[in-house]
């Protein structure tokens, strides 16, 4: 009795099995059982999902109860004891199984499920052996949901877990039970196509063969696969996954469960991103260029070239313009050999368009499983969900329990699954000179001035009756605020000043700040020191005649034309890369083919600065040599010291010891005010799956409702000044120093786009980094 | 507390497709439920949403009527396929429903199926050449058990069916427009 007396009043004794515990007050049964080690058989409970006890497979014995209950939907009760393995429930759940087969195909052989199968598994503890069911099975017509998932919905039990995730995790309520009772069909009921971010997860959640991975679709065996542990290349979240290898060559990727993480989910850019890996463009033997023509060649030739080419110049006049998805101890190679040499352009924020306030890692005040406790979030510049979906995720959270308020200020008005308090949606400028109001707000309720020119330009900013509410909700007491800078922001021409006015806005509002990582492993190369000397827009104005280009392509650059002129210029162009498209063919001298970050050992830093390191998941490629392996040998032939590694863990260690400064944001900025006198303020997205070169690749992905297009979203209101029709060509002119960019794009009357403003994405070639463009309809000039 | 997820902000099919009419009965649904259980008010709406389109509920106005309630557009399909009184494809004008439930079953619902099949032509779930007299498919429980078995024109009551009484009522059917 004295041991009862002490079980808060929270927790309640229970027994299961005749084993004692003590468990939460209102939990369930099934809850319990799964944190003692106690397994019960299960299909539509999920932990993450809410309860359906629609499967009816859970069944344990009560004792006085005089009949089986679900142990998903069985709350704990004081002194409760359950019995999961009495007759009672073994018989419950045998009649269950038995049910559930009656319609169930027998097609195992060939289902993309079997030998992974919840259904499959549990037959075999709790079915017979033969069936007793000689009538017909119930069949279902399959939909087409896109290219990402299979459909296989005579398979189905209707479970709705996938119900339930895409309503409550994603918040789409794409699919939905239709029909009724043996009827039942879970379905889109308009043959659409799932569009969520996020929607590979249900594969991971039917627990039988009616949702699969359409790409991975009769691949591979379960038995057959090797599982190794990998972190996410596309966005920096750094979500924690295992890709599923055969033969050394990775056929799918599955989220691993880091509940500070990605908890079970991962976005469908970090499952189907890496099937970039075996694009046409894959260059898989060192290839030099000799008058013109491309020749394979072995890796001493390749080497020996290359390194005559970095030898024909100065360092000075060298640059190394690296992509973010590379890993830490690359990065550091790479620093540490050009460094040495006494190269000074060195840089990997390729994306970026202002640089006067960086050198410095993004600022982070918090950890990603603390942001749902935030009352207030501001979304500065940022289509969270394509940027990074778990960030997304976790701001739902934060709505859905805690009615947070989520304000947002976009250059177009995005659709949110989560509801926006205020949302200001204004050009390129408008929305930054909007952010600039807010400020004023603040600072007139808060009798507080920012000083220097930031002060002065936020005093020049109009005041609007909804900004000042929401500035006022900003500065209630006791309000948790969280300011979110996207990937639109760090983009920006004026990213520097935006940042100083968040920065400015959260210490009057005592608020937190998470600035986005502009890609995978961007803080790993930060650290490692890639960003030290001279900056990308700095190094393509200077007369660097020898480039080293680093896993990054033409599209990877904010100026992408200038960028292409300028190497198209360059003496010599030594490409380290996995992929070459012909834009990088034209210009490269040499090509040194190195590994995907899925295919080497080494680590990232994540957007917490959290370094996370994994082994090689995938075979490399025919001729293909880790990056790191190769920085080695190139340092040695350039005699460099300090190359002499045998493995990567004695680089990873020298990482390790880096020096890692948390960043903060400079409030005293230097302001230049744009404008755009004529035409239209452009906005230049980049894209959810066109982030690097592997989703570029990611054939799946770019068969999605959210690849690229070459469309120029225009307001209606401006389409029918110009009298542009949907469909209509239009040329659009970008005039940046001097050259004017032209393309022709087809027009799309998008009401989501402001008045005044274009939406192009960023394939299409135009520059990021200047916002004005001038439209050419037809012949009207 | 259950939450509604936010919708597309777009009213085309709502603003295309809802007469006034229509618009003002699903209202008055509306105003009986607190707004974010404005899922409540399908049922409702979509009655008056398949009264306004001839007797049957297409996609486009299933759609429609999501959008005038904010819901995501599977919650109105769901509930559409879910009830037998509401008819996802073009049917006749008439609708005869005979309950088949326990009760109807053990006083001879089958042989007023049967009747009503045999006078009409048609199988269940058909309707009849002329587009005029359709024989519900399924007919859940009516609530009428002590008049079983229960046959339903047009939402009218007939109870205690006789094979003679099921032809008189489908005769006189059959010569109204």
């Amino acid at each position: 009795m004295s041991a009862e007396n002490k079980i808060p009043d929270n927790m309640v004794r229970i027994e299961i099995d005749d084993k004692e515990m003590i468990v939460p007050r209102g939990s369930m049964v099934i809850e319990a059982a799964d944190n003692n080690g106690i397994s019960i058989p299960r299909f539509c409970y999920h932990k993450k999902l809410s309860i359906a006890a629609n499967c009816r497979m859970c069944m344990v014995d009560v004792e006085k109860v005089p009949k089986p209950l679900p142990a998903c939907a069985t709350p704990v009760m004081p002194d409760m004891k359950v019995y999961t393995k009495s007759k009672r429930a073994i018989d419950a759940q045998r009649n269950v199984m038995e049910f559930l087969l009656i319609n169930h195909p027998l097609d195992c052989p060939i289902c993309d499920q079997g030998g992974e199968c919840e259904l499959q598994d549990q037959s075999m503890g709790y079915g017979r052996g033969v069936s007793r069911y000689v009538d017909s099975k119930r069949v279902a017509v399959d939909e087409d949901i896109g290219s990402l998932i299979s459909t296989d919905m005579t398979r189905c039990i209707t479970c709705t877990r996938c119900v339930r995730f895409l309503d409550e995790i994603t918040g789409t309520d794409e699919l939905g039970g239709i029909g009724r009772g043996d009827r039942t069909q879970i379905g889109t009921a308009v043959g659409r196509s799932i569009d969520s971010v996020m929607s590979g997860n249900i594969i991971d959640l039917c627990p039988v063969g009616a949702l699969t991975n359409k790409p991975f679709r009769f691949k591979a065996r379960a038995w057959e696969l090797m599982s190794a542990q990998g972190v996410s290349m596309h966005d920096a979240i750094g979500s924690n996954l295992y890709y599923h290898t055969r033969h050394g060559k990775i056929l799918r990727t599955v989220p691993r469960d880091n509940e500070a993480l990605n908890e079970a989910w991962i976005s469908d850019r970090d499952r189907y991103g890496v099937l970039g890996q075996d694009a046409d463009d894959r260059i898989t033997t060192p290839m030099i260029k000799e008058n013109g023509e491309w020749k394979e060649t072995d890796w001493a030739t390749a080497m020996d070239f290359a390194v005559r080419k970095l030898q024909a110049h100065d360092a000075k006049n060298t640059a190394v313009l690296a992509g973010n998805q590379s890993t830490n101890e690359e990065y550091f190679l790479l620093h540490k050999l050009f460094k040495a040499l006494g190269c000074e352009n060195i840089d990997y924020r390729l994306g970026q368009a202002d640089f006067s306030q960086n050198n410095r890692l993004p600022r982070m005040d918090l950890n990603l499983d603390e942001v749902a406790d935030n009352q207030q979030v501001v979304l500065i510049g940022s289509h969270v969900g394509h940027e990074q979906p778990i960030l997304a995720h976790r701001i739902r959270q934060a709505w859905l329990k805690n009615g947070s308020k989520v304000s947002i200020f976009n250059p177009k008005q995005y659709h949110f699954n989560f509801e926006t308090f205020h949302h200001f949606v204004g050009n390129q400028i408008d929305w930054v000179q909007g952010l600039g109001s807010l400020a004023h707000c603040v600072a007139d309720l808060s009798k507080h001035k920012a000083e220097g020119d930031l002060g002065e330009w936020i005093n020049n900013q109009n005041t609007d009756e909804n900004l000042n509410n929401l500035a006022k909700s900003l500065l209630a007491k006791d309000n948790n605020v969280l300011f979110v800078i996207g990937q639109i922001a760090n983009n920006h021409p004026q990213a520097s000043l935006i940042k100083a006015l968040v920065a400015w806005l959260s210490s009057q509002t005592n608020g937190k700040v998470y600035e986005m990582a502009s890609g995978a492993n961007a803080v790993g190369a930060e650290i490692c020191g890639m960003s030290a000397q001279n900056n990308v827009a700095d190094i393509l104005a200077s007369d660097a005649k020898s480039f080293v280009i680093y896993q990054a392509e033409n599209d990877d650059f904010a100026n992408a034309y200038g960028t292409q002129i300028k190497l198209e210029d360059a003496d010599s162009v030594v490409l380290m890369a996995s992929f070459a498209d012909d834009n990088m063919k034209k210009v490269a001298n040499v090509i040194l083919p190195i590994g995907l970050a899925s295919e080497v050992a080494g680590s990232y830093f994540n957007n917490f600065a959290q370094m996370q390191k994994f082994a090689p998941a995938a075979k490399l490629p025919d001729e293909t040599k880790p990056g790191w392996r190769v920085l080695r040998v190139l340092g040695n032939m350039l005699n460099v010291d300090g190359f002499s590694y045998d493995t990567i863990d004695e680089i990873t260690d020298e990482v390790a010891k880096l020096k890692v400064q948390a960043g903060s944001i400079n409030v005293d900025v230097k302001v230049d005010t744009l404008e755009v006198s004529d035409g239209f303020v452009l906005f230049n997205e980049t894209t959810i799956y066109d982030v690097d070169m592997l989703t570029r690749r990611s054939q799946p992905l770019q068969d999605t409702v959210h690849a690229s297009t070459d469309n120029l979203n225009i307001n209606s209101v401006d389409a029918k000044k110009l009298g542009i029709e949907n469909a209509m060509q239009i040329i659009i002119n970008q005039k940046v120093d001097g050259d004017t960019i032209s393309q022709s794009l087809f027009a799309n009357i998008d009401d989501n786009v402001p008045v005044g403003s274009v939406h192009v994405h960023k394939c299409v070639g135009l520059r990021t980094d200047a916002l004005n463009v001038t439209l050419i309809v037809g012949d009207s000039v | 507390m259950y939450q509604v997820n936010p919708q597309e902000k777009d009213k085309t099919l709502a603003n295309e497709l809802l007469t006034a009419e229509t618009k003002k009965h699903i209202d008055g649904w509306l105003k009986k439920y607190p707004i974010d259980q404005r899922r409540s008010a399908i049922i409702g709406a979509l009655h008056a949403a398949q009264e306004q389109n001839e007797g049957w509920l297409s996609k486009d106005i299933m759609t429609a009527v999501a959008q005038y309630l904010e819901i995501p557009p599977i919650w109105a399909y769901e509930a559409a396929s879910f009830y037998s009184m509401f008819h996802t494809q073009s049917c006749g004008k008439h609708k005869v429903s005979i309950c088949t439930n326990i009760s109807c079953m053990l006083n001879g619902a089958d042989k007023v199926v049967a009747a009503a099949e045999k006078n009409l032509g048609i199988k269940l779930g058909e309707t009849t050449k002329d587009g005029k007299i359709m024989l519900v498919k399924e007919e859940e429980c009516v609530a009428a058990c002590v008049g079983a078995p229960v046959m339903l024109v047009d939402g009218h009551y007939h109870e205690k069916l006789s094979e003679d009484e099921v032809n008189r009522l489908l005769n006189e059917l059959q010569e109204k427009d």
